[in-house]
């Protein structure tokens, strides 16, 4: 490195931008914004939805879009000693090729899908020579990578780089034919092409399995040791960052909450909201009565440290309320014109559930979840085996009669932004379930159930008039709840409630959950890719891996003493904030690359 | 509680729904009822013409042969290359007790050469003109108005509910219904248009508005249906489709409750595109002889008639039509834009 190290490589000085909402508001998203990032150092931004850090990333980058947003006249970006908001849009496209690269959280969708891999690696690579060759820097004896040969063994040397195993098939696949983990190897394969010294990662592993992330997190760790690079990670997750990051910054509606060294700002947190969100995700240690939210930590309220952790409900005796058993799905799957073959999404399932108890099932993307609820809630039509409720067999009744269980088991779906029709008001969304199922019941007592329904979820009437698009998706959830409750159903079905979700509107519904099954005494099967919510949640755990069970346990029993290798893989991919734990692996595999 | 009882009162009282909300937002938007009243007055023109109180003579010769505008709205200068009209008459004095065989006949004819006479002179300008009869060409357009909206509008609305109703059946249920949808929308399309459009007209045998609408509408709902069915099939499996399903949404509701006011955009724009493209096909088929009778004024026998006009020099014709035509369809485009608009919740 030429710099000297105590120069850094990036400095932000009072950073605002403003977005143009309409001819007259503006929203400011970034206030004030200060910081540095030194050479060969690793800085976090963490923040919820809202509170500027992608935008921020975006506006070191030059990717803001100048029409809608703008950069006040007094904030300053510089990078080595320049200042990139006086820069030409030449000298900017120049940098972000070549000295800073950023990758995403959706690698689908930065991959273009019509071109291979190799394709699209060679192009960042050909680009790079050339920009290297017009800068005319003293590194141009490099080897010119002019020849298509050596162009693919470039290519072929970074996938490698970056952990891909099969490089030369991958170089000939098409973005579709690789998995989200190795689409993002492929993206970061790209970002570090051109050898950039500063690498800008903006949620790269949100979109990614547990298992999956923790390999990502340690490739990146890796690269920025081996390669010498400064890295702007942007996170929602505290617990991933404390692996990763020297430095952490925590933002909240566009401004600096704190700043800090990742050992200081664990050990001690100084802000509240920094406490709040250290606090609010369930630990994987106890599970107290109510998780503590942001409120309560801003709002100065020492959170009531639970003394008592919540009781698994005891195995109720009798009659369980659901009994499932040999549940499966298949699907036929064309390969050719004539051939067929079957592909089991769901492998024979079984299992109870009683009363007033909480099943929770944790499995990777892929792993049948999704399917096992859809097939519960019968808007899949399952391909065998029986569910039996309150003794009462529900397959192979008629439509007619199946309709009658309809209200009795209800599903609350992930993406609260898709699960509302957009076009409906929020009185019509809770109201038509009352219209459809109870019989003679006039609009006034449908609207008063509407209203109390929304009064419970923590909802104010005024509500009731408004459309989905005006709520944010913690509340739209809220709303999605309610409308499960209007048909006071035995069974929750909660496909990943709450993972859309950020970590304080995480906790406010978890609590919100459990408060209704105390009062109410139903029954919840709650699906999550996140062991600690499950863990929270659940009185006990069901673990799915490629459409089959694999193990099945109470809860304590099953994050205590787990049997099968898969559970183990899943509780050690956690990201349990153990630093040393991604450094050493970062170490190992360096060790072993020389 | 008092609050909500007052809330849950207002709910039941308050005008609910999309369009009490859809109105008031497009009442924010001006372009949108600037486009609206052209289309009322439109509307009013219609209605006026069918009861017979505007435009009711329009067949009448009320001018010179091609009478020029008279500037109010265009000018021309008055032709010159008139033909002479006779004039003088020959008086014939009868002669005694010779009977005239034809004499009652001369007599009636006399009369009504003699009323001929009285009638007011046929007039040299029109506001926008005369025709090739001297028929005025302002009341032609009027009257044009109600044949042309008519067939229009009715052949759209039937195309875009036959289009989206075999449509959401082909999308949402999928499967062997779609493939039968699939395939008469797949006969319907290699049929060319002209020889569907023939076979069709001689199944019905007969001519006249009502006809003209049932080949247009039966013939235009191939574009909608292919439409709908792609939306459909893409918001089946939504969430809140789903979530409707798990509340015991029966499928109609579902279709029609749920998702039909979410692709609700497809159906306005093909809508007016249709009304478009269906007025100029009534010229087509009125040329061929499958649309309005030569006793029925539209405005496409309007445009018809102003091609050989043309070659002479006489354009008025074609400009008042072709006016009347541009105002309707823009208006009515930007209408269907801000309808649009005002059933999208998300939009401000």
């Amino acid at each position: 490195m030429t710099m000297p190290a105590k120069i850094p490589l990036l400095t932000v000085r009072h950073l605002s931008i403003d977005f143009t909402l309409d001819a007259q508001q503006t929203h400011r998203a970034v206030e004030g914004l200060s910081f540095s990032l030194g050479v060969n150092r690793t800085l976090a931004l963490v923040g919820e939805s809202g509170s500027g850090k992608s935008v921020t990333a975006l506006a070191i980058m030059g990717l803001l879009e100048s029409s809608t947003c703008r950069i006040s006249p007094d904030s300053s970006i510089c990078y080595r000693g320049q200042e990139l908001l006086k820069c030409s849009a030449t000298q900017r496209q120049w940098l972000r090729g070549e000295e800073m690269t950023m990758i995403f959280q959706e690698p689908m969708n930065a991959l273009n899908p019509v071109f291979t891999i190799e394709f699209q690696l060679m192009e960042v690579i050909k680009k790079h020579a050339r920009l290297k060759r017009l800068a005319n820097t003293p590194q141009s004896s490099s080897p010119s990578f002019d020849s298509n040969d050596s162009l693919h063994q470039k290519a072929l040397a970074l996938l490698s780089e970056v952990g891909l195993d099969q490089p030369e098939r991958r170089l000939r696949a098409y973005p579709h034919q690789l998995s989200g983990g190795q689409q993002q190897r492929v993206m970061i394969a790209m970002a570090i092409a051109s050898e950039p010294r500063l690498l800008i990662a903006d949620e790269p592993t949100t979109a990614l399995d547990v298992s999956v992330q923790k390999q990502i997190l340690q490739l990146l760790a890796q690269l920025r040791e081996r390669r010498q690079m400064s890295m702007l990670f942007i996170s929602h997750d505290l617990n991933v960052v404390r692996e990763l990051a020297d430095e952490v910054m925590v933002m909240r509606q566009g401004r600096r909450v704190e700043h800090a060294s990742v050992e200081a700002l664990f050990s001690a947190p100084q802000a509240p909201y920094t406490q709040a969100l250290l606090s609010c995700r369930p630990s994987v240690d106890h599970r107290p009565w109510r998780l503590p939210v942001v409120e309560d930590f801003l709002e100065g309220r020492t959170p009531s440290k639970p003394c008592t952790d919540r009781p698994l409900q005891s195995q109720r005796q009798g009659e369980p309320l659901l009994v499932v058993s040999h549940l499966s799905k298949s699907y036929d799957v064309s390969d050719g014109w004539f051939r067929r073959h079957s592909f089991q999404a769901l492998k024979p399932t079984s299992f109870e559930l009683a009363r007033g108890k909480t099943l929770g099932v944790v499995g990777e993307s892929g792993s049948g979840k999704t399917t096992l609820a859809l097939t519960l809630m019968r808007l899949l039509a399952a391909s065998s085996g029986s569910i039996t409720l309150e003794g009462q067999q529900l397959m192979g009744l008629n439509a007619r009669a199946a309709q009658r269980f309809r209200p009795r088991m209800q599903m609350v779906f992930q993406n609260p932004f898709a699960s509302l029709n957009p076009r409906h008001t929020t009185g019509q969304i809770l109201m038509e379930p009352l219209q459809l199922q109870n019989g003679p019941m006039n609009a006034a007592a449908r609207a008063r159930v509407a209203i109390e329904l929304l009064d419970k979820v923590g909802l104010a009437s005024t509500a009731f008039f408004k459309y989905p698009h005006e709520f944010s998706g913690g509340q739209r959830q809220r709303i999605a709840i309610a409308r499960c409750l209007s048909l006071r159903p035995d069974i929750l079905i909660c496909d990943e409630a709450v993972s859309a979700l950020d970590l304080s509107v995480q906790a406010q519904l978890l609590n919100l959950l459990q408060d209704l099954q105390d009062e109410w005494g139903m029954s919840y099967i709650f699906i999550s890719h996140d062991l600690a919510v499950v863990k929270y949640m659940s009185d006990e755990v069901m673990v799915m891996h490629e459409g089959a069970v694999v193990e099945k346990a109470a809860t304590d029993q099953l994050f205590a003493h787990p049997v099968h290798p898969y559970t183990h893989q899943l509780l050690d991919a956690m990201p349990q904030g153990n630093r040393q734990a991604i450094r050493h692996g970062a170490e190992q595999s360096l060790l072993g690359d020389r | 509680m008092r609050q909500s009882e007052r809330v849950a009162v207002f709910a039941v009282l308050a005008p609910q729904g999309l369009w009490s909300l859809a109105w008031s937002r497009l009442c924010r938007d001006t372009l949108g009822l600037i486009a609206l009243g052209v289309v009322v007055m439109y509307l009013a023109v219609v209605l006026a013409a069918a009861a017979g109180w505007i435009a009711k003579d329009w067949s009448h010769e009320a001018g010179v042969n091609y009478a020029p505008p008279n500037g109010w709205i265009f000018s021309a200068s008055p032709s010159e290359d008139r033909l002479p009209v006779a004039r003088e008459s020959i008086q014939v004095t009868p002669v005694a007790g010779v009977v005239d065989p034809l004499a009652p006949v001369i007599e009636t004819l006399r009369e009504s050469r003699l009323a001929l006479a009285q009638e007011p002179q046929r007039l040299a300008t029109l506001p926008l003109g005369a025709d090739k009869w001297g028929r005025d060409v302002a009341l032609k357009t009027l009257k044009g108005t109600q044949t042309s909206f008519i067939v229009g509008l009715l052949a759209a609305f039937l195309s875009v509910l036959l289009g989206s109703l075999l449509g959401a059946y082909a999308g949402y249920f999928g499967g062997i219904v779609d493939d039968v949808l699939n395939w008469i929308y797949s006969t319907f399309t290699a049929i060319p248009y002209l020889l569907l459009v023939l076979a069709i007209a001689a199944v019905l045998n007969q001519k006249g508005i009502s006809t003209v609408i049932l080949i247009l509408g039966l013939t235009g709902w191939t574009g909608v249906f292919r439409l709908m069915r792609a939306e459909y099939m893409k918001h089946r499996n939504r969430e809140y489709v789903l979530a409707a399903e798990s509340i015991g949404a029966s499928h109609a509701r579902r279709m029609f409750y749920h998702i039909l006011p979410n692709v609700s955009h497809v159906l306005l724009v093909q809508l007016s595109l249709n009304v478009v493209s269906f007025m100029k096909s009534e010229v087509i088929l009125s040329f061929l002889g499958f649309g309005v009778g030569v006793d029925t004024v539209s405005w496409g026998s309007m445009l018809n008639e102003a091609q050989t006009e043309l070659l002479l020099g006489k354009w008025w014709q074609l400009a008042s039509a072709t006016l009347a035509m541009a105002l309707l369809v823009t208006a009515f485009s930007v209408f269907t834009d801000a309808l649009r608009d005002a059933l999208d919740p998300k939009l401000k």
